[in-house]
């Protein structure tokens, strides 16, 4: 197996939440000089807290998404990605966007493959958008910190947002396929000389 | 606190039992299952405690006072709330799971319901920073800039319905600050 590389901006990107808090932390050292290490405490406290109780939450998180990842083929995709009519087709592409687990640059590789095999620019965006809503490991936490019904609105919505993704991607879809064909070129063509 | 973490603790009792049944099927699989897991929790655990110290930050009153979040996100500014909730979420960095944390936090201070699902709804569609380079580099620039246009509008779209459906139905987020 090919060991990855260590790329430092990959890792800064990773870790760029933690920016914003040392930035919420500097603003609010100069906002409240006297009462900051009493802010800072209790923020701090608070967080430690609430971590002690969501490590068991998370460790399932982790565990299904583990599990999900390996039982789930990406090539199933591919297969079940069949078009039924504009209106069906969209929602059933959505359905199956929100079903499939693994993190958003994973699912290029097979967005790409997709446009080979001839699949609309608008099939491409219901796809991805409905994929983006929802995952195995967020599940969990989403029913911890949202509760069931705010879970459920959101997995109905984020079909809806597929659909309507698409339906406002049908007018340039030609224009886009243009492009990802280019694209596609490209990648061959970086490919021959490597 | 036990109503809380009913459904969290469901999950795991099926995740047991899935992993039971992935042993049963195939062995070497379920070990690499496990190894993954792990992998996933020693990477993603760091990222999510900086959520949890951010939550800490926003739940302190001096930092973020209520007033404040009522009067800028919360239900009574209607789509203003919304709005802002949308542009927030899309540049916001971090792992997707990192927002669940902040954006009960924010409910808690009084955001609105359609503002917090257009918060996560528009950070978990684009993917800033990292998803959105790669997708330029793999995807080309006019897939890219054609979809986040049609992610804003179909963020604000899903704000506004949440907000909506959740006049007629309870909202039941559970309140996990701890004291």
């Amino acid at each position: 197996m090919k060991k990855k590389k260590f790329d430092i901006g990959t890792f800064l990107l990773d870790i760029s939440l933690i920016f914003i808090v040392i930035a919420v932390i500097i603003i609010v050292i100069i906002i409240f000089p006297d009462i900051y290490p009493e802010i800072l405490a209790d923020s701090f406290r608070m967080g430690l807290n609430e971590l002690i109780t969501i490590i068991p939450i998370f460790l399932v998180a982790t565990f299904l998404a583990g599990l999900v990842d390996i039982w789930v083929d990406k090539e199933l995709v591919v297969r079940l990605f069949k078009k039924t009519g504009l209106l069906g087709g969209l929602f059933f592409i959505s359905i199956l966007g929100v079903i499939t687990p693994g993190p958003i640059f994973a699912m290029f590789p097979v967005v790409l493959v997709l446009a080979r095999k001839g699949v609309e620019s608008h099939f491409l965006i219901a796809f991805i958008a409905g994929q983006t809503m929802m995952g195995p490991m967020r599940l969990p936490l989403e029913l911890y910190y949202l509760g069931v019904n705010f879970l459920i609105i959101r997995a109905i919505l984020s079909i809806v947002m597929g659909v309507i993704s698409g339906l406002l991607t049908l007018p340039v879809s030609k224009w886009l396929n243009e492009d990802l064909k280019k694209q596609k070129a490209l990648s061959y063509s970086e490919k021959e000389k490597s | 606190m036990w109503e809380e973490l009913l459904p969290p603790l469901l999950i795991g009792i099926l995740v047991i039992v899935f992993y039971f049944i992935s042993y049963k099927k195939n062995k070497e699989k379920t070990r690499i299952a496990i190894k993954k897991s792990l992998r996933i929790f020693i990477i993603s655990l760091p990222i999510f405690v900086v959520a949890l110290m951010l939550m800490g930050l926003l739940m302190n009153d001096h930092v973020l006072p209520p007033e404040w979040i009522q009067n800028t996100l919360g239900s009574q500014t209607g789509v203003q709330g919304i709005f802002i909730g949308t542009m927030l979420g899309f540049p916001l960095p971090g792992p997707r799971y990192a927002i669940y944390p902040i954006a009960n936090a924010l409910y808690w201070k009084g955001a609105g319901l359609g503002t917090i699902g257009a918060l996560i709804c528009g950070q978990q569609i684009i993917d800033v920073p990292e998803g959105m380079f790669i997708e330029i580099k793999m995807i080309g620039t006019r897939f890219f800039a054609y979809r986040t246009l049609t992610a804003v509008i179909v963020v604000f779209i899903a704000g506004c319905i949440t907000e909506m459906v959740f006049w007629f139905i309870p909202h039941g987020i559970p309140y996990v600050i701890p004291p």
